[in-house]
């Protein structure tokens, strides 16, 4: 009986108030899209820079005039080090060839130019075994040049350090923004239940009068605003899948050249289940808050 | 049934709508109120249905210490009484049956019970045939019996009905006030408050009479 008439109730609300609901709605569903849509941004571009890891290369380069026994010391202490799958050798010679064949094309001149030609070292080309985080990828990287007879060690180290900056920048920007826009969707719930008390104060007031006790006025408000936050998290889900799908369309397209050709992932289904139980949640305890402010038994009373 | 002890009543002003009242009622009495406009008919009745509390004084209502009730036990105190408010509070969005459903709905009957209540109530007040129309379709004094009819559906210990006759005309009166009398011959304990003082005279029933706030004898 008393589930029955909160259906109802809530029925009747809705026919109602149709506006204040589907606003509501509306800015429930935008919000929740927004902060899912980053959280899953964020989630996979991670990814994608741990997996960026296998594909680094590092230029190992050595120092000039060393013998031979020298170089063979180094050869064997990088590949104890156990990260690499290849560690190929490139002498001077092949490395000027090498790039002779790239840039002549461009610059002609270069080719007459013994001096400059002079400078390019004899270097390892090392590939890294398996995904590493960019942090590890550095220590390597460090202990690396510590090798007498290591010059330097190139594996575009400043970009990757710079892109993750950039992205920890942002994550911490878009975690802000999700933290705004998630108080301002508990103010909305909470908003709208207050209008919808305020506009159904008579009623309330009448259902004092005839004997309701507060649990019975306010049951269809919190079951209201727990369905309300429901049916937005359900509807976000779908939208920010649609936005990761265009996502990876995007990423197959025009991303490509980078070696970007990872997919874009969802959700798990035990996340999907936690977000619209969480989001159920919190609109039924956000209208309970709202609803126990306005409803102390002497709504009547209190008014007079 | 009812007990005032020197109950004073003052609203912000201040006005003092409420001196020093003294009351006792029995169960099973039907007592008239009768005042000028302003007098604090409605006021009374106000802290007769817990609407509101005393400034200072006791006020005891069917085993209820209404003055320093708890607002958990208010719904409860009010299920066993029934009133018919000088305004009706109607539901607008309901209609008619719903509206007179309302104190079983919440006592939680079951639609079968519901429905042959309500049917016999409109038909006591001479309603039935309006059962599906919203308040807003029908007249002022159509909407007077309706609250009556919502008052009496669940059989209250008392029944307090502020002006229930202001919108009649003199047979319609006259048929709410024998309806009244049926219902206090089955033991109910009413308060009437009226302006029409032929009703008391004929009936020699007890009377109070409020002026400015205080009670007349
Ligand atoms: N909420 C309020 N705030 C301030 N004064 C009030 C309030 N309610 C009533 N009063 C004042 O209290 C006095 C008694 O009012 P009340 O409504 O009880 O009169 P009444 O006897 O019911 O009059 P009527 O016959 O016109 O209905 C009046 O002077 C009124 O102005
Ligand atoms: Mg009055």
């Amino acid at each position: 009986m008393i589930s029955g008439s909160i259906f109802k109730k809530i029925g009747s609300s809705i026919r109602f108030y149709p506006w204040v609901h589907l606003s509501a709605f509306l800015v429930l569903t935008s919000t929740l899209t927004i902060i899912l849509s980053l959280t899953l941004f964020f989630k996979n571009l991670e990814g994608i820079l741990v997996s960026w890891g296998s594909q680094v290369e590092m230029n190992i380069y050595l120092a000039d005039n060393l013998k031979k026994e020298d170089q063979q010391e180094i050869h064997k202490t990088i590949v104890e080090l156990g990260h690499f799958k290849n560690v190929q050798f490139i002498t001077k010679e092949s490395a000027i060839d090498n790039f002779f064949s790239k840039m002549s094309k461009y610059v002609p001149d270069f080719a007459e130019d013994k001096e400059f030609l002079n400078v390019i070292p004899a270097s390892y080309l090392a590939t890294l075994e398996k995904t590493l985080p960019i942090s590890e990828i550095a220590s390597i990287g460090k202990s690396i040049l510590k090798i007498t007879g290591v010059e330097d060690v190139s594996y575009g180290q400043e970009w990757i350090e710079n892109f993750s900056v950039f992205l920890s920048t942002l994550k911490n920007t878009s975690w802000f923004i999700s933290l705004v826009l998630a108080v301002g969707g508990i103010f909305v719930i909470g908003f709208i239940i207050y209008i919808l008390i305020n506009k159904r104060r008579e009623e309330i007031e009448i259902y004092e009068l005839c004997g309701a006790t507060s649990s019975m006025i306010q049951a269809p408000f919190i079951v209201e605003g727990a369905i309300l936050c429901l049916l937005s998290s359900v509807l976000a889900l779908v939208f920010s899948f649609f936005i990761l799908v265009l996502q990876n369309n995007f990423l197959h397209s025009e991303m490509i050249y980078f070696g970007l050709n990872e997919i874009f992932h969802f959700f798990s289904l035990i996340q999907i289940v936690t977000t619209i139980l969480t989001c159920t949640l919190i609109g039924g305890v956000v209208s309970y808050l709202f609803v126990r402010k306005m409803n102390s038994g002497w709504a009547a009373a209190s008014r007079i | 049934m009812i007990q005032f002890h020197h109950v004073y009543k003052t609203y912000q002003g201040p006005v003092h709508a409420l001196r020093d009242i003294n009351l006792d009622i029995k169960k099973g009495d039907f007592v008239f109120l009768t005042g000028p406009s302003g007098a604090g008919k409605t006021t009374l009745f106000k802290l007769l249905s817990a609407y509101d509390k005393p400034t200072t004084g006791k006020v005891k209502v069917a085993g209820y210490d209404l003055d320093q009730i708890d607002a958990k036990d208010v719904p409860y105190y009010r299920r066993k009484i029934g009133v018919v408010f000088q305004d009706f509070k109607l539901l607008r969005d309901y209609n008619i049956f719903d509206n007179v459903a309302l104190p079983l709905t919440i006592l939680g009957q079951t639609g079968a019970q519901i429905k042959k209540k309500v049917h016999s109530a409109l038909d006591l007040v001479g309603l039935n045939h309006r059962w599906d129309f919203y308040p807003e379709q029908i007249s002022g004094g159509e909407k007077q019996r309706v609250a009556i009819a919502r008052a009496l559906i669940h059989q209250p210990e008392l029944l307090i009905a502020d002006e229930p006759t202001g919108n009649l005309d003199p047979d319609l009166s006259d048929e709410i006030m024998s309806l009244f009398d049926k219902i206090n011959a089955q033991g109910t304990t009413l308060v009437v408050a009226t302006h029409d003082h032929s009703y008391i005279n004929r009936r020699q029933k007890q009377h109070i009479r409020l002026k400015e706030g205080t009670l007349v004898v």
